[in-house]
């Protein structure tokens, strides 16, 4: 067999290194990111790739006083394959991002070791120092494997360690070898080599170096087997993902609740704490209203994400994920997105942010970007407050007819996201997905200590990002709608002392007063504010819609969040800020008159509004997600653009229909 | 770690390997006859059997990336499950192929389960 031509073997012995970086890489579902946490645990961050926007971790392993920094790759299969996360294992190892790593580190699965040792044999001939973990040995014991691991090492010429990354079996003396690790001198297939000339060659080293083997078809496959056919069957399949999905929200939503009330109450009390501190001002507004209250607005979602990436690392490492992503396919490969797109698709319509950030499932760049383009589609939480209100107005009295017309806006949101997703396949994302072979990796118990590491890396990029880009967007929002400040009108000045001089002899009445008076100022506010001002600009592009001034400058601010319609709503119609309960909101909007004395909302504005906030991109946070996770702000603006675009469309066609049909 | 001598992995006693005698006996029975080499789309082989696989018929990319998982053409698998999905079995490692690539790998069955007759 052709082969490098090297006349010794030596498993290296050098003095300790401090401070190597390692380049941590390995075929998927070896367990390499169990390794990773277990040798870095919290001393690891997120960070992109040089000129990249693929992640990478990073983190710090230190014993006694050597250090090792180990950057976790993506799984791979091969190193010399046309795609991104090969393309990236090679520039990394290459030096093209940085600086070439000190060695590398090959984990490989002890259970089935042919593919790991392929991928070893190309990291080897990169000449620089490597180490190959043989991970899951404990496993690969209890199903009867042995392994010699010297000679392996031997065949290989790099130290090889057998370990456990689940339970830290060899972990020292995993790190005392990379340490000591130098360039392997052995004699391997050459590149050119064919596939049956390495696969031979493989199997020389498999045959030399472990004995035993796998009972294939014993009582364990048996019941793989069995679980593998209900899993991916196409109804009980069907059946066990709606119950899994179902248990995974119900769980999200039962738990998430608590936490995301008390982070609601500390960033009021700290925003009035603030207020009390602060002097009246401007600084005190930014402070309050532009910083605490925008940060306020997004960290409320981060128990959602941490129990939603928890959950899904347990489901993921059970090995149910891949079996589901088949069931699901089917569904989804019409619109050409494949099964995995279903999670980030179904997570967000608890909210679009963890939605778009659990796409990183989606392994194609492509099926990725047009999952992430049209997940927020899906009815979130947030539009909620905004369908009650609009359906209540449309359908008041008719539970039926409601509870139909708010099942009718999920499927619009879903069939506008699948539709979407078909024409961006077909359009700016051509081409063919990758294709649908999984490796389906074996049942088993989940670890509960790397879900908690998973789902912590996850809420810390959340908060990284809600820290600098989502409050800067929100800062610059609150700013447009906050200044420049108008003059409080004369008449809530009159109304307001009237209020006062009532408040002992009629203290309902004065509170009316001042709630009109509020109403007036805030009308003056929205009016001469910037985004008032806009509001005023846009009013035309928003009457085929059947949006008056006011009911624009409403879809205007609620493009920070749009929940903030219906208080927006409710406040400009004098019922103070205080004022959260439906039925009171929904008699105060029922009740609204334009200027011309005809009703804010008639039913032809109702209904193109309430198409109009299923289908709109309305949430600033989401965007600044979609371009964290694309890299570029040229996809977020294609998302604002065709949601927006789209919604408008469809509510300008919506308003003239009911508009012909009611009109006599 | 204990080292012992490599086996390698035996086919299970409920698998019986298709031959002559038993091909004309199933042709006998009235099943259509399954001539051993003879190629046919994975989705079309009987769940359970044995085949070598052929990855000839897919395009480079998807062929490419077979290959690098360890499903390589000529390669012996043991087919877990037909339908949509394929499941493969080889060594330990089971794969998941959707029915789109599926049915663009041929299969010759080596050996059936129970040594039963292949279907046509």
């Amino acid at each position: 067999m052709p082969a490098h031509v090297n006349d010794h073997v030596s498993t290296p012995s050098s003095p300790p290194v401090p401070g190597r970086q390692v380049a941590l890489i390995g075929n998927p579902n070896t367990g390499k990111t169990t390794l990773f946490n277990r040798l870095c645990g919290l001393r690891a961050r997120t960070a992109n790739y040089p000129g990249s926007t693929a992640e990478m971790r990073i983190g710090r392993c230190d014993r006694g006083d050597q250090r090792l920094e180990i950057v976790d790759l993506p799984g791979i299969y091969g190193m010399d394959l046309d795609l991104p996360e090969s393309r990236m294992c090679r520039d990394c190892l290459d030096g093209r991002l940085e600086e070439t790593p000190d060695a590398i580190l090959v984990v490989i699965d002890a259970t089935a070791p042919a593919r790991g040792i392929s991928l070893a044999i190309a990291a080897i001939a990169r000449r620089l120092p490597t180490v190959v973990a043989l991970n899951m040995a404990d496993l690969a014991a209890r199903r009867g494997l042995s392994f010699d691991e010297a000679k392996m090492a031997t065949k290989l010429g790099v130290p090889v360690v057998a370990i456990s990354g689940r339970t830290g079996r060899g972990m020292d003396s995993l790190v005392d070898a990379l340490h000591t690790a130098i360039p392997g001198h052995a004699v391997l297939p050459l590149p050119s080599a064919t596939n049956l000339e390495r696969r031979a060659w493989i199997d020389g080293v498999i045959a030399e170096s472990m004995g035993g083997h796998d009972a294939v078809g014993s009582s364990r496959d048996s019941v793989f087997d069995r679980l593998d056919k209900a899993f991916t069957h196409p109804i009980l399949g069907l059946a066990v993902f709606v119950g899994v999905m179902g248990v995974l929200f119900w769980t999200i939503f039962s738990l998430a609740g608590v936490p995301m009330d008390l982070i609601d109450v500390l960033f009021e009390k700290f925003g009035g704490l603030a207020a009390d501190v602060l002097p009246a001002g401007s600084v005190r507004d930014l402070v309050v209203d532009g910083i605490i209250g925008g940060v306020a607005g997004t960290v409320v979602f981060l128990p959602q994400i941490l129990i939603l990436f928890f959950l899904l690392a347990l489901l993921e490492d059970t090995g149910y994920l891949a079996r589901a992503a088949f069931v699901m396919d089917r569904v989804m490969c019409r619109f050409g997105l494949p099964g995995q797109a279903f999670v980030p698709m179904l997570s967000s319509h608890a909210c679009a942010l963890p939605g778009i950030m659990s796409a990183r499932l989606v392994p194609d760049r492509d099926d990725r970007l047009a999952t992430i383009l049209v997940a927020p589609f899906m009815s979130c939480t947030a539009r909620l407050p905004v369908y009650v209100l609009l359906i209540g107005l449309l359908f008041d009295g008719s539970p039926w007819l409601a509870g139909f017309a708010f099942a009718g806006c999920y499927l619009l949101g879903a069939a506008a996201a699948l539709i979407s997703a078909f024409i961006a396949r077909r359009t700016i994302l051509p081409g063919r997905s990758r294709p649908m072979v999984l490796e389906l990796p074996a049942y088993r118990r989940p670890s509960i200590r790397n879900a908690v590491l998973v789902s912590w890396d996850r809420g810390m990029v959340f908060l990284k990002n809600a820290g600098t880009v989502i409050l800067g967007i929100v800062i610059v929002m609150w700013w447009l709608s906050a200044y420049p400040r108008a003059e409080t009108p004369e008449n809530a000045i009159a109304l307001r002392s009237e209020a006062a001089n009532m408040m002992a002899t009629a203290p309902a009445e004065a509170e009316n007063l001042e709630a009109e008076a509020e109403r007036l100022e805030l009308n003056a506010q929205q009016s001469g504010s910037f985004a008032g001002q806009i509001g005023n600009f846009a009013q035309p592009l928003f009457a085929p819609l059947g949006a008056d001034r006011t009911l624009t400058v409403g879809i205007l601010t609620s493009f920070l969040a749009r929940e903030v319609f219906v208080s927006s709503l409710a406040v400009l119609q004098g019922g103070g800020s205080d004022v959260d309960d439906d039925e009171s909101v929904l008699k105060l909007v029922r009740d609204a008159k334009r200027p011309d004395g005809s009703p804010l909302f008639n039913t032809a504005t109702a209904a193109s509004m309430l198409v109009f906030f299923v289908l709109a991109m309305q949430c600033l946070p989401t965007l600044a997600v979609t371009r964290r996770e694309t890299g570029s702000w040229k996809w977020p603006a294609l998302q604002f653009a065709w949601m927006t675009g789209l919604a408008w469309i469809l509510s300008a066609l919506v308003f003239a229909v009911v508009t012909a049909s009611t009109t006599p | 770690m204990t080292f012992q001598q490599h086996k390698t992995t035996p086919a299970p006693p409920s698998i019986e390997t298709v031959d002559a005698a038993r091909l004309e006996s199933s042709a006998s029975r009235g099943a259509q006859p399954a001539s051993q080499g003879q190629r046919r789309p994975l989705t079309l082989c009987p769940a359970g059997c044995r085949a070598t696989i052929h990855t000839d018929e897919l395009d480079l990319d998807a062929r490419t990336m077979l290959e690098a998982m360890g499903v390589e053409h000529g390669c012996e698998v043991e087919i877990c499950k037909v339908g949509s999905p394929c499941i493969l079995r080889i060594e330990s490692t089971r794969f998941g192929v959707g029915r789109e690539v599926a049915s663009r790998i041929t299969a010759t069955v080596t050996a059936t389960l129970h040594g039963s007759a292949l279907p046509g």
